[in-house]
């Protein structure tokens, strides 16, 4: 078997001097998951530029609470507090006005994409459930959709809590009633101390309608680590790419017997057998080499935390024995090097999309999360979704498991039909 | 003694109804002899030399190298051959060095003895100044004395060379020549394939002529002649395409056969007396209303031999 290694090592040289196949295998999958990094906000926060933001407050000189004067009763802090949080200083560029008019010039002349008013009386609607509601407007440009967007939702979600502590409000004083431990000249003042009560509550609970601005997350556990963009980008980029090596390294055998190397070596009393498991660990090797130099790429320029040694190797593992696996199960599918490469290319998009390689590690629910389970790169990348996160080996056994099921399947099934077209 | 022993070799590809390239071959080589197989493209030359190094597996017969079956001790024989294929079957991105030294692993070559080797072989390819320098950049005649020079690395006993010499210019030509010689000075059983019947008749002890998968005759160069006797080889040219001064030129008395060269157009007789038949050919000519514009006449050959044989010439 020595000589296996030999052609094996040989392979290796060969597609290390291919500049065109080592721009594939290491320069592409680095550069989309830096661009896409870059373009997200990298490994760390998201961010977005500031959006301006006009607020008129026409409830000026109604009582505040919380953080606004301390000991105060009301509902808590007004508009202009909440948007105007230390939290939100990098996402919201701040401007107060006086009238609900220069509000709207400033979003009609494009100073603003944005401007929310406070209505009078609002509160003091919030503190008292016997009095009509008051309504917030939202005045956006139409042409911009994403920071109004955001506004909008932390608008909302600060009426949501007026809303709340006026219920609370409206709970105390209807107890009171019935109980008939209150005066009607008690309701006012018993009304206004509920709602500030809840709003106090709410506040430290930490459920203050402030905004933690951060890459979007999908199915995380309050104990799993932030991952940021990169990680999962290149997690995703790394596997479809060792497909890709693991497809195109396995056509050299075609290309082998295309320059007649391949017939000459069997010539040689190298038994066949010995030249095609030569060829076959060549594969598993560089697509090895490309992996771990990926992901030690990762780790110094990108500063991702792949995760503990032990799952980041038995993924590691189970991506390079798919990607060798699958290479030499479509190649013997293929009877020239032209159908090899459309055929294979073609079946690896599909496997991608599917998988989702180009939308890192992330599960978008619904029927795509059994689709991706179909795919031994859906499961890879739930791998490597796991250990991101700080799973152990266990939290990624299960993936590995299957990969290295499909990989031994497609590689036994692809090295016999090869094996009886040549030997 | 015979070396290699090739008996009733048949290779017949998707059988039962696809072609027969080797047709119940038979012919042996002694020891230390040159044996060239001529014939024209297509005659299964590839196919014969290509079942003896294993690459195909015959469909009827066997044949014994070095006392060894290649049905059954296929190993063994591998092991006594150095085969060069007629494409340059190299890594154009890896070295000299590199490709010899990958080569001469496959042969189970290992540490200071492979080492040894490749010097040796580089030595008498004569490329040790440029070892280093990618094939890629190699011109096609170095590229050639590599592809040969990876067959010698294990010192084979039998060296199976398949029309080393095709497509490439005189002086790497005649350094292959030589070299195949000097191989065979030096001991080294060589079986050769070629089509040009100059090279066949240079290099060979002895020579078999295959057509359509067939042996027609095989013999030293000397034998082979006397299969045609005293017959020489005339080849002429006329001015007319018409098919009737090819026939009244075949109508003449003396001549045994004819062919045209499709490359050239020219026309090839076999004629027992050139002295008398050459005058009647023109004679022939005259009366018939066409003119003989080039004419050559050659002593008897291995062309002629194949034309005697096939009713063709070497090159159709």
């Amino acid at each position: 078997m020595r000589q296996a290694l030999d052609i094996a090592l040989k392979d290796l040289r060969r597609t290390y001097r291919d500049v065109p196949a080592l721009a594939m295998m290491f320069a592409a999958p680095l550069a989309i998951a830096l661009l896409l990094g870059a373009a997200f906000g990298g490994s760390g926060d998201f961010s977005i530029q500031p959006i301006k933001t006009v607020v008129a407050n026409l409830d000026r000189g109604a009582q505040t609470g919380v953080s606004g004067q301390p000991g105060a009763a009301g509902a808590g802090p007004d508009l202009i507090q909440v948007l105007g949080d230390q939290s939100l200083a990098s996402l919201i560029d701040l401007t107060v006005v006086n009238t609900e008019a220069e509000a709207r010039a400033a979003v009609d002349d494009g100073k603003a994409a944005v401007a929310v008013v406070q209505p009078q009386g609002l509160m003091a609607a919030a503190a008292s459930p016997q009095t009509d509601g008051a309504d917030f407007l939202v005045y956006r440009d139409p042409t911009s959709s994403l920071g109004p967007g955001i506004v909008t939702g932390i608008v909302r979600r600060y009426a949501d809590g007026l809303n709340s502590a006026r219920a609370a409000a409206g709970a105390a004083v209807e107890l009171g009633l019935r109980s008939g431990g209150l005066t009607p000249d008690q309701l006012g003042p018993v009304a206004a101390a509920a709602a500030h009560e809840f709003a106090v509550r709410t506040d430290s609970a930490g459920l203050g309608p402030t905004l933690k601005a951060r890459a979007p997350q999908v199915g995380v556990t309050e104990s799993a680590r932030d991952v940021g963009v990169t990680g999962p980008v290149l997690a995703g980029m790394m596997i479809f790419f060792m497909l890709i090596t693991g497809s195109t390294q396995a056509r050299t055998i075609l290309d082998e017997q295309r320059q007649a190397t391949l017939q000459r070596l069997f010539t040689t009393p190298t038994p066949r057998g010995v030249v095609l498991a030569g060829k076959f660990l060549s594969v598993f090797l560089i697509v090895l080499v490309q992996a771990v130099i990926l992901l030690v790429a990762g780790r110094l320029i990108m500063g991702i935390h792949w995760g503990g040694v032990a799952p980041v190797a038995g993924l590691t593992l189970a991506g390079v024995a798919v990607a060798a696996g699958l290479g030499v199960f479509l190649l013997s599918l293929a009877r020239t090097e032209a159908q090899a490469t459309v055929f294979g290319t073609g079946v690896l998009l599909v496997l991608a999309l599917l998988g989702g390689n180009f939308i890192g590690t992330a599960d978008l629910g619904g029927w795509y999360h059994t689709v991706r389970r179909l795919t031994p790169n859906g499961w890879l990348l739930i791998g490597w979704d796991s250990t991101l996160r700080g799973g152990g080996l266990g939290d990624a056994l299960l993936p590995i498991i299957v990969c290295l099921a499909f990989a031994s399947l497609t590689f036994v099934a692809g090295a016999l039909l090869f094996r009886k077209r040549l030997l | 003694m015979s070396f290699v022993e090739v008996d009733l070799l048949r290779k017949q590809f998707d059988p039962p109804k696809g072609t027969v390239a080797v047709d119940d071959l038979s012919f042996s080589i002694k020891q230390g002899e040159i044996y060239s197989l001529l014939g024209p493209n297509g005659a299964g030359k590839t196919t014969t030399i290509s079942i003896l190094s294993g690459l195909l597996r015959p469909t009827g017969g066997d044949a014994r190298v070095g006392g060894h079956s290649i049905l059954k001790d296929s190993a063994s024989v591998k092991g006594l051959l150095g085969v060069v294929p007629q494409d340059i079957a190299l890594y154009p991105d890896l070295t000299a060095r590199e490709n010899l030294d990958f080569w001469g692993k496959m042969y189970g070559l290992r540490g200071t003895e492979l080492s040894r080797r490749v010097d040796s072989v580089l030595e008498l390819i004569d490329l040790v100044d440029r070892q280093k320098e990618r094939l890629e950049d190699y011109s096609g005649g170095m590229k050639r004395r590599v592809n040969i020079g990876a067959a010698l690395l294990h010192q084979p006993s039998l060296l199976i060379l398949d029309e080393p010499t095709v497509g490439i210019d005189p002086q790497s030509r005649r350094a292959i020549l030589d070299g195949v010689k000097g191989f065979n000075r030096q001991g080294m059983t060589i079986l050769y394939t070629t089509h040009y019947m100059e090279e066949a008749q240079e290099l060979s002890h002895r020579i078999g002529i295959m057509d359509h998968g067939r042996m027609l005759a095989d013999g030293t160069n000397e034998e082979l002649v006397k299969i045609v006797g005293e017959q020489a080889r005339v080849r002429l040219r006329v001015d007319s395409e018409d098919d009737r001064a090819l026939a009244a030129l075949c109508a003449v008395d003396g001549v045994s056969s004819s062919s045209v060269d499709e490359t050239d157009g020219s026309t090839h007789l076999l004629v027992n007396d050139a002295t008398a038949v050459v005058p009647r050919l023109f004679e022939v000519a005259a009366r018939s209303g066409f003119r003989i514009s080039e004419i050559n006449v050659s002593e008897p050959n291995l062309e002629t031999v194949f034309l005697h044989l096939t009713g063709r010439a070497l090159r159709d």
